[in-house]
């Protein structure tokens, strides 16, 4: 009976440890999806419409696979390109995905939209979890000075706008 | 009585415009909110997309919540990309339908999908569906306005109606005045009058009362209205009126029936003599001088009276019952009353026979004519002849010119049988010439009718050219009185007539008139001495034949002396000069054979 009840209790245990593992899987998914979403509604000061979206992230971030998975696809005419952050040959980042704690890199700042998961140091955005949902935070100052400009929409989704 | 089942005509039309309007008001009001809630769609499918994207359900209630103010949204629902509900709004009014309407298919609620997107990612589609309480709502308004409106336009319809019909109504009562008053004297006219007298012999006859009409006939109106004018007659008129409304009973009626006749019912009438007496007081009355545009009338009138149901039972009956009783009135001088008594009605009717039988007779060439020769009282030849009318009739025999002669002056037939008998005259004047080598001279009377005609001396003329006697050889013989009756007429025919070669006598000489001024300017040739002054020769009467024939030859005229039927007459005109004779002592009125006979008989000896 005690060995039924124990054997009971590894296997939930097993089975909570499963759906919490992908819980988290979907999370990083669906910030990559947010990160996706936000390249919507941002307009780069260059405006070109034709070159790859450059999407810049180190491997070894949590948020790494689900960008990834984005690659090819189209946002607004430019095609998601996800590259290594500390790669010598990125020449620039129209995204740059931050963890937390990272630093930002040496990288000319304008047209790049520093996007951190997690609140830390300075960000145009910072994705937070909030109640166990993802939100997100704006610094249209950060946004400007690197000469980015948000949807409207964007903005009246946000938690805080700075 | 006040139209209707026009007025249900005109409701039922309305009824049919009201539907046909609301109908067209639902399928615009439909159209409107499918409009509308279209345009809200999209409005939602804009603003909701990035809440989608970013799984947002917060922002997009808050979103679609800010659509509570639209007064048709009932509920909003965005459904996202795998068609789970997403975020959803609703007013509560959709339930809150009364069931009545909501089971009528005609304002179930209305929804309109449409599908959400960004940058042509399809996110979703939002669905929203519109309370049709409105809808219901402006229908129940306009439709109360529509009947509101229509209530007003058949109520105004059947005011206008009812004033047009009462307008009518006194229009055809105004006719109707008219078409039973005598616009002149405003009594009664002949219709009226009819009816009225219809209706008290209907009355009356069933109780067995009596009823009296007088018909009135004023024996000068002519004279005043070709004298004075019709003005003037019209004066005349009103004022008779104004005499018979005084002078008749308060309960008998007056009316108008003719230019100068008026007829005044005299009912109830008990005794028959009183109707006479009513008579009499209208003649006594009218007999009083009336001033018409400055002249003095006295206005006589002729009354003929008759009585139902003494002497007519029908109406018609009655009222020719008491135009014989007029007529006979007329015929006794005038302004007088006649009752009506059933020889005057046999009287009318043997003048109405005659009438019938001459116009028959003549055109079928059964009147004849004989001669009576007229002699020189010197040499006793024979120099001329009277031409005389005779009737054959078949049934009656000869028929007395004296009784013929005023039926045929009364219808006028005159001037026929008067052309048939100058021509025939004319026709065997030549004709005995032809056969006896002599010419006589051919007198033939004409009529005051002939003499009114104003053909007359064309037909003189014509007749004259086409049987070939000679103008001087005719001699047409007039009376006294039609000479006096239209005097410049006459004098002018008498001109025209002797200019043709024509010769004239005066006949009857001494009856009438017998103006000498008049004497003095007709031109004629001859006097007729008359035969009732010859008859009393030679015992009496000597004063008057010898003044005529003393006045003729003082004139330059010869005389012809007429109804000679004893010597000693014979003797004594000779001896007083007359020039002519005429009568049964020297030959009766022969027929044109006889006449022939004797013509060639006379002339054998003289010869």
């Amino acid at each position: 009976m005690v060995r039924v009840l124990s054997v009971l209790a590894i296997v939930s245990s097993l089975a909570l440890a499963a759906s919490a593992c992908r819980a988290q899987v979907e999370g990083m998914d669906l910030k990559a999806a947010y990160i996706f979403n936000f390249a919507m509604f941002t307009t780069w000061p260059d405006g070109n419409a034709k070159a790859p979206l450059v999407v810049c992230a180190s491997p070894d971030n949590p948020l790494w696979p689900g960008l990834h998975a984005l690659n090819g696809k189209v946002v607004n005419g430019r095609p998601w390109t996800v590259t290594e952050l500390a790669h010598p040959k990125t020449p620039h980042c129209d995204i740059a995905v931050l963890a937390r704690t990272a630093q930002q890199p040496a990288l000319p700042a304008t047209g790049m939209l520093v996007v951190r998961d997690g609140a830390g140091s300075k960000a145009a955005i910072t994705l937070v979890e909030d109640d166990e949902h993802i939100r997100f935070d704006i610094d249209t100052q950060e946004a400007a000075r690197n000469g980015l400009r948000f949807s409207s929409h964007l903005l009246r989704l946000a938690r805080n706008v700075l | 009585m006040l139209g209707v089942g026009q007025l249900l005509a005109a409701a039922a039309a309305l009824g049919v415009a009201c539907c046909i309007l609301l109908a067209y008001q639902f399928v615009a009001l439909r159209r409107s909110l499918t409009d509308d809630l279209a345009v809200q769609a999209a409005i939602i499918a804009d603003n909701v997309s990035a809440t989608l994207m970013f799984h947002d359900q917060d922002a997009a209630h808050e979103m679609l919540r800010s659509f509570r103010h639209s007064s048709f949204l009932a509920a909003a629902t965005v459904y996202d990309r795998q068609d789970v509900e997403f975020a959803a709004y609703r007013n509560g009014a959709v339930e809150e339908t009364p069931s009545l309407l909501r089971d009528w298919t005609l304002f179930t609620p209305l929804s309109v999908a449409r599908p959400i997107r960004y940058r042509g990612m399809a996110l979703g589609r939002v669905v929203l569906t519109a309370d049709t309480v409105g809808i219901r709502n402006g229908l129940l308004r306009y439709g109360a306005l529509l009947a509101l409106a229509s209530l007003g336009a058949l109520v105004t319809t059947s005011l206008l109606t009812r004033r047009t019909k009462a307008r009518m109504r006194r229009a055809e009562s105004q006719l109707k005045h008219l078409a039973y008053t005598d616009t002149v004297t405003s009594l009664p006219n002949r219709r009226c009058t009819y009816e009225a007298l219809e209706l008290e012999l209907a009355m009356h006859g069933e109780t067995g009362g009596r009823v009296g009409l007088l018909l009135i006939d004023l024996d000068n109106f002519k004279v005043v209205n070709d004298t004075a004018g019709h003005a003037a007659g019209d004066r005349l008129l009103r004022q008779v009126a104004n005499v018979l409304r005084a002078t008749a009973r308060p309960s008998d009626r007056i009316g108008r029936i003719g230019g100068d006749e008026f007829a005044v019912i005299v009912a109830p009438l008990d005794d028959p003599a009183e109707l006479e007496r009513v008579g009499q007081r209208i003649v006594a009355g009218l007999r009083q001088p009336l001033q018409v545009e400055g002249l003095e009338v006295i206005p006589t009138a002729s009354i003929g009276a008759c009585v139902f149901p003494d002497d007519a039972h029908t109406m018609s009956e009655l009222l020719s019952n008491a135009d014989a009783a007029l007529y006979h009135a007329k015929a006794n001088g005038r302004d007088t009353v006649a009752v009506f008594e059933r020889e005057m009605i046999l009287a009318t009717q043997r003048r109405a026979r005659l009438d019938r039988d001459l116009r028959r007779h003549l055109e079928a060439g059964l009147l004849e004519l004989c001669y009576q020769p007229q002699y020189a009282c010197g040499s006793r030849k024979m120099v001329g002849v009277e031409a005389l009318l005779r009737w054959p009739h078949p049934d009656q025999g000869y028929i007395s010119p004296a009784e013929f002669i005023p039926v045929a002056e009364e219808t006028g037939l005159i001037v026929d049988i008067g052309k048939w008998v100058l021509e025939r005259a004319c026709l065997d004047a030549v004709a005995l010439y032809r056969q006896t080598g002599t010419w006589l001279s051919m007198a033939v009377n004409v009529s005051a009718r002939q003499l009114r005609d104003k053909d007359f001396i064309r037909i003189v003329e014509h007749t004259l050219a086409t049987t070939g006697l000679p103008p001087d050889r005719l001699e047409l013989e007039l009376t006294e009185s039609m000479l006096m009756e239209d005097l410049d007429g006459a004098v002018e025919f008498m001109h025209n007539v002797r200019a043709l070669g024509v010769r004239l006598s005066i006949d009857d000489f001494g009856t009438g008139y017998s103006s000498l001024a008049y004497l003095q300017t007709f031109p004629i040739n001859h006097l007729k001495i008359d035969r009732s002054f010859v008859r009393l020769l030679p015992t009496s009467g000597t004063t008057i034949a010898g003044a005529v024939i003393g006045l003729a030859h003082g004139f330059n005229l010869t005389v012809v002396a007429e109804g000679v039927e004893e010597p000693e007459q014979f003797e004594w005109l000779r001896q007083a000069g007359c020039d002519y004779v005429q009568g049964y002592l020297l030959a009766r009125p022969l027929p044109l054979a006889a006449l022939r006979a004797r013509m060639l008989e006379e002339r054998v000896p003289a010869a």
